[in-house]
């Protein structure tokens, strides 16, 4: 599970009021470095809530001592240097198994295999 | 891409399910009807690079496989069916493509409830409740309505655990509500209209296509019947007496930005 992905997720529980973002508690974490696609970055950073990825980057900072240090606030033209940065954390960052965990009821979502396996049970829907 | 490109990667994946589910109305889009699909997005600017787009009910992979193919910036896959998500995944990973391709196991729920107590909707009496917006005011309380029903949809609880609006595109193919699962074929294209900004592509039986088409244009959105096409459903099941099953099929479009519903 990529942080892109993360970044969509969310907890739809019956009952939970504000279900994002869901905490990452991580076990294995692997990284695939891929070259960086500067046009794709920028067309994709729109369409996700950067303080999300913000605490998500943290959460996986003491399993992952390679994740850069993002700014709290994205300047208007980003140098050569922080897309490198975004790209690599937003793309190339799997979290292969470990957990979400909801903010609201702290239930919590497993992870195997890249998957986060979000199905609810019957009475949580 | 050409055409032929595209079919003929399709056609290499292990697309058959290798132990359909009955209840959940398992079989695999053939690489033909994904590629048309997948062209008429990518023609239209729904699909391919600079967009993102999401695979609600992926099953095999093969419409996924085809957004991966066309460059599209992320494709997301979701599935209720650990099996089938796996056999997904293995296929796309085969290809090795640069495209982002991301999974996630999760159901459409058969119940939706939305916020409003009114228009929460079940299995057994979808086409009734659904009755209740169908010709909605005239005048300047249309597009007060319409707004209304699209929050009501933002806020579904449709057991999917993702934003409103979180891709571009959802490509659907869903279970077309047969036995136990009616219903299904609208909870898909609602939930799907939920998760999309821009549009929809989805399948349906043309038997359908009236009342769907009522549905969509109540939410306010647009419908257009892209191709009529035949599903050769093979007999995937073993107490299926033909050899095979032509269903006249739709692929729809829904355009969640256009506005003409409104005023």
């Amino acid at each position: 599970m990529r942080l892109l992905t993360h970044n969509y997720l969310q907890s739809n529980v019956k009952g939970t009021e504000e279900g994002y973002p869901l905490g990452i508690v991580p076990e294995t974490v692997e990284i695939d470095k891929s070259p960086v696609d500067r046009e794709l970055l920028l067309n994709i950073l729109p369409k996700l809530n950067y303080d999300a990825v913000l605490q998500a980057v943290e959460q996986l900072r003491p399993h992952c001592e390679t994740l850069p240090n993002l700014p709290s606030t994205l300047p208007e033209d980003l140098d050569d240097e922080l897309v490198n940065d975004l790209y690599f954390v937003l793309f190339d960052v799997h979290v292969k198994n470990g957990c979400l965990v909801c903010p609201s009821t702290q239930r919590k979502f497993p992870i195997r295999d890249g998957i986060p396996n979000m199905i609810l049970h019957e009475d949580e829907i | 891409m050409k055409r032929k490109h595209l079919e003929s990667a399709l056609s290499s994946i292990q697309r058959e399910f290798p132990d359909p589910k009955i209840t959940l109305e398992q079989y695999p889009t053939s690489p033909s009807l994904t590629a048309s699909v997948i062209l008429t997005a990518l023609e239209r600017g729904d699909l391919g690079p600079g967009t993102t787009a999401l695979d609600l009910g992926c099953g095999t992979g093969m419409l996924t496989l085809g957004c991966a193919l066309i460059e599209t910036d992320l494709v997301l896959a979701l599935d209720c069916d650990s099996d089938a998500l796996q056999l997904a995944k293995e296929n796309v990973e085969e290809m090795e493509l640069e495209t982002a391709v991301e999974w996630i196991h999760a159901q459409v729920a058969s119940v939706i409830s939305s916020s409003s107590p009114s228009s929460s909707t079940t299995t057994k009496n979808s086409n009734k409740s659904n009755n209740k917006r169908r010709f909605p005011p005239k005048g300047n309380m249309i597009q007060a309505s319409t707004l209304e029903t699209r929050q009501l949809i933002a806020q579904d609880k449709d057991g999917v655990p993702l934003h409103s609006r979180c891709v571009d595109t959802v490509l659907t193919n869903p279970p077309f509500g047969t036995k136990q699962n009616a219903g299904m074929d609208l909870r898909f294209l609602r939930t799907a209209c939920r998760l999309a900004r821009r549009t929809v592509y989805s399948f349906h039986k043309t038997s359908t296509r009236a009342f769907l088409q009522q549905q969509v244009t109540a939410w306010g959105y647009s419908f257009h019947v892209v191709a009529e096409m035949q599903f050769d459903l093979p007999q995937v099941y073993k107490f299926h007496k033909e050899k095979s099953r032509d269903i006249a099929v739709d692929l729809i479009r829904v355009d969640l930005i256009c506005m003409e519903n409104l005023g």
